[in-house]
């Protein structure tokens, strides 16, 4: 299984901030989401950022995810 | 006149107290920055992050009879102050019940809505601005 | 002066002899180091030097804006103030947002100088060309929000307060400046430079506009300005992260990358981050607010309704001070963290240092390195909302061991022993942000080179925190994409370091904010030569170049202002926590910070010697800091290329 963390608006919005999700690749884990986590990452598709276990990735089908790997979506954020 | 036709319009919740409103008045208006000159005045809480009120010409056209002039008149809803007729007496800045007209370099200055399309609406990035 | 957009004068303030005069801004002191932080520097470099004591009568405090402030332009309503700091004796200086900066401008000046001391508290009240010395010491003792609110009323509400309270009164060496009651010029101690003067408040109100030379070239920039802020691509998620939740809206991300300060830097991730983050915070806002000229509007006000901490209520907090207060300490209960910002605003206490002084303290107490005898009665254990709430009470009042700790974590360390200095996390005394150079290694050489010490705000890069490729693409090249995103490489680093000091050297004299520019990367040097040519008239403002060289030259001169305070290289280094502990747990475990590629790569792109830690002369004189090199020579060796062979000597 793999954790999958929703930060900010994406949370907010999906009501969800947690779930436990199985797939072999970040499409695999995206594409079973339920709807209500599914429509908040599609509205802002294009401003989220990906990171696996921290480090952020840019390839949906090519990123591979192992057991117990940790997915984070946000929206871009940053500064100190 | 007496009817409020059209004039600007500030949503409390909505305004952050930013000022842009003030300096895209004074500039378009005066073409320099500061908020004593602009036509729209924003009554911003500090203490407690509120916009208490807003002062600007709701167009009631209350001053035109003051003007000894004639300088001031309505068009299309909107009182607009002639300046080349004007004598700068500022018997209008006196005569104004909310203090929306105010004296700018010796004239009197007020809103007029830009004529069509008022800066502070354009300027403002939160939308709490909109003429009625 | 007839340059556009400054105000073309300085007023210059005597406290001992209660006496004033405004003195013209010179056109080429203007031209050379813009404004804001360079045209501190520039002041700075010519009232202080190594036997100014930061605490005397003869150190000046510079407030300082510049030639964007108080027009609109992006984010502009920031001002600076800067000084010979007290905590660190070398350079300080320190940044505030909401609205006081402008109404300097309005009343007719660029920049305040205040010198001297006065015999009993005073205000300073600037009403345009008035400047009156108003007798304070009916509010000396008081909180920063009632001094504020007893200068407005006396005055008048339309007048703009920076007020120090009761830590600046008693020369707490991380005492901050409050101004608009809850923006802080917060660190490096510039409230006890106040205190030590007696100087209890300034005060503000202007009535003259801002000129712009070329206005029908500058409504193209304010029309940018606003398309950027309404349909860029920034726009948006500008809006839904630093606009809906503020600052704090960094604090589970950064977690996510493992780089969130936890339980005085251990470690960089925090099972509980999520208690304290952006979206838990909201459940506690009562309000927006923005700065002066800022359609990013980040600002909030929090309130406490009911519990222990009922009636706490400020703005912010920020993110820096949502750590310091909370992962720092393991302090989960975000309402605590509201009440601490709190009383950090009312008595005028910079959270960052005092959150890593109380961290320190709490480590040394779980390994038995301080006594509860020296403690009178607090028990700092971890998680301990009453232990620092506690110490942030002796602290600001000098009681017990919060006088010593009001000396800042170096000193206290020093005075304890016992391997004390070891958790003492500082670079040249000033107290650690809330970054981690293990999980980003970048952090390491932006504190460890910058000028007030472990600072993130002169050259904090974010295009390695995340990862944006193509703002590197266009920064530094395709050929360094792979490395400049890569924040757990030392590679290229000391190069990024070295661009985003010359940027923020300029965006901190333009005055625009860093929410703009360091992140969301709105703007870069073009827009801000565009915006500074059609505003002052200056032409060389418009090139790229030139900015750059104006950013290289204030860098190089507040590096020169530390060397002349015998500062040297052997002072940039980190604590040993970040260089020799791995990263224990989270998603950047293992690592350490390698800080000495990325020091030779920045001292290189500097144009200063590596080995001697000193600048070229021939750097120094192709940026007109000969003035500078002539100075440094009667105390130092620099180095010159021509020569072939670096030997220095340093002074004894």
């Amino acid at each position: 299984m793999v954790l999958l963390r929703l930060h900010g608006v994406l949370k907010e919005e999906s009501g969800v901030s947690l779930i436990a999700v199985r797939g072999n690749n970040l499409e695999e884990v995206l594409s079973s989401l339920p709807e209500e986590i599914k429509k908040p990452i599609e509205k802002y598709r294009k401003y989220i950022i990906i990171l696996v276990n921290g480090r952020r990735v840019y390839g949906c089908r090519e990123t591979s995810l192992s057991e117990e790997d940790v997915v984070d979506l946000t929206l871009v954020v940053g500064g100190g | 006149m007496g009817i409020q036709s059209k004039h600007l319009v500030l949503d409390l919740e909505k305004c952050t107290g930013c000022r842009i409103c003030e300096l895209a008045c004074s500039f378009y208006k005066h073409g320099r920055f500061n908020p004593k000159m602009s036509a729209i005045r924003v009554h911003y809480n500090y203490e407690l992050y509120r916009a208490e009120g807003f002062n600007a010409c709701t167009q009631c056209g209350y001053c035109v009879s003051y003007c000894p002039t004639g300088a001031i008149g309505v068009v299309n809803g909107v009182v607009i102050i002639n300046y080349s007729v004007c004598s700068g007496c500022l018997a209008c800045v006196k005569a104004c019940p909310i203090g929306a007209l105010i004296s700018v370099n010796g004239r009197p200055f007020k809103c007029d809505l830009c004529l069509g399309s008022p800066q502070c609406v354009k300027y403002c990035a939160r939308g709490a601005l909109h003429v009625s | 002066m007839y340059l556009k957009g400054y105000a073309g004068r300085i007023l210059y303030i005597d406290l001992s002899k209660r006496k004033y005069v405004s003195e013209p801004l010179r056109e080429d002191t203007a031209k050379g180091y813009l404004g804001g932080s360079g045209l501190a520097a520039y002041l700075l470099w010519n009232l202080v030097n190594e036997n100014t004591h930061p605490l005397s009568p003869e150190n000046a405090l510079v407030i300082a804006t510049g030639p964007a402030t108080g027009a609109l332009a992006p984010s502009s309503g920031r001002f600076m103030v800067a000084s010979k700091s007290p905590l660190t004796g070398v350079w300080g200086e320190s940044h505030a947002g909401g609205s006081f900066g402008p109404q300097i401008k309005y009343a007719g000046y660029d920049a305040i100088v205040i010198m001297g001391k006065s015999t009993r508290p005073v205000s300073i009240i600037i009403d345009d060309d008035s400047v009156v010395f108003y007798d304070s010491s009916g509010i000396w003792g008081a909180n920063t929000r009632d001094s504020t609110n007893h200068i407005r009323d006396v005055f008048g509400k339309d007048f703009h307060v920076m007020t120090i309270g009761q830590a600046g009164e008693n020369l707490v060496k991380f005492s901050s400046i409050m101004v608009d009651y809850y923006r802080a010029l917060g660190r490096t101690g510039m409230g006890a430079v106040m205190g030590s003067k007696y100087l209890k408040a300034v005060a503000v109100r202007g009535s003259k506009p801002v000129e712009v030379h070329d206005p029908d070239k500058y409504v193209e920039i304010m029309e940018e300005f606003l398309r950027i802020n309404t349909e860029g691509r920034w726009a948006l998620p500008a809006q839904l992260s630093l606009g809906k939740y503020g600052t704090p809206s960094l604090v589970t991300v950064i977690n996510a990358i493992g780089r969130l300060p936890t339980k005085n830097h251990w470690t960089g991730y925090w099972e509980h981050a999520d208690r304290i983050g952006g979206d838990e915070l909201l459940k506690y806002r009562v309000s927006r607010g923005s700065c002066f000229s800022c359609m990013i509007m980040c600002k909030h006000m929090t309130s406490v309704d009911d519990g222990v901490y009922e009636g706490s209520i400020s703005g912010g907090p920020e993110y820096e001070t949502v750590v310091a207060l909370g992962s720092n300490l393991l302090i989960d209960d975000i309402k605590a963290i509201i009440h601490m910002n709190m009383l950090c605003n009312l008595y005028g206490l910079d959270t960052i240092s005092a959150g890593k002084v109380i961290s320190f303290v709490f480590e040394i107490y779980e390994k038995g390195l301080i006594s509860d005898s020296d403690l009178g009665g607090i028990k700092p254990l971890w998680g301990s909302q009453n232990a620092a709430i506690e110490l942030i009470k002796v602290i600001t009042f000098r009681q017990g061991i919060g006088n010593l700790l009001a000396e800042g974590v170096v000193k206290a360390a020093k005075a304890m022993g016992k391997g004390a200095e070891y958790y003492a996390l500082h670079v040249k005394g000033l107290e650690v942000s809330a970054q981690d150079p293990r999980a980003q290694k970048s952090v390491g050489c932006t504190w460890a080179v910058s000028v007030r010490g472990a600072d993130h705000l002169r050259s904090l890069t974010t295009v390695d925190e995340l990862g944006y490729r193509d703002i590197a693409a266009e920064r530094f090249g395709l050929d360094k994409v792979e490395e400049v995103c890569d924040r757990l490489t030392e590679k290229h680093k000391g190069l990024i370091v070295k661009d985003q000091e010359d940027l923020f050297a300029v965006v901190d004299s333009v005055i625009m904010c860093k929410y703009g520019t360091m992140w969301p990367p709105m703007y870069y040097f073009d827009f801000i030569a565009r915006l500074l040519k059609p505003l002052t008239g200056v032409k060389e403002f418009g090139e790229v170049k030139y900015l750059r060289i104006l950013g290289e030259r204030i860098a190089n001169l507040k590096r020169c202002f530390n060397l002349r305070e015998g500062v040297s290289k052997e002072s940039e280094v980190l604590p040993a926590r970040f260089t020799q502990e791995p990263m224990p747990t989270g998603p950047s475990k293992g690592y350490t910070c390698d800080l000495e590629p990325m020091l030779r790569e920045y001292y290189q792109n500097r144009g200063w010697d590596y080995e001697s830690g000193l600048p070229y002369e021939e750097t120094l004189e192709g940026l007109g800091l000969e003035y500078v090199a002539k100075e440094l020579s009667k105390r130092l060796k620099l180095p010159r290329r021509d020569y072939g062979v670096t030997q220095v000597t340093r002074r004894p």
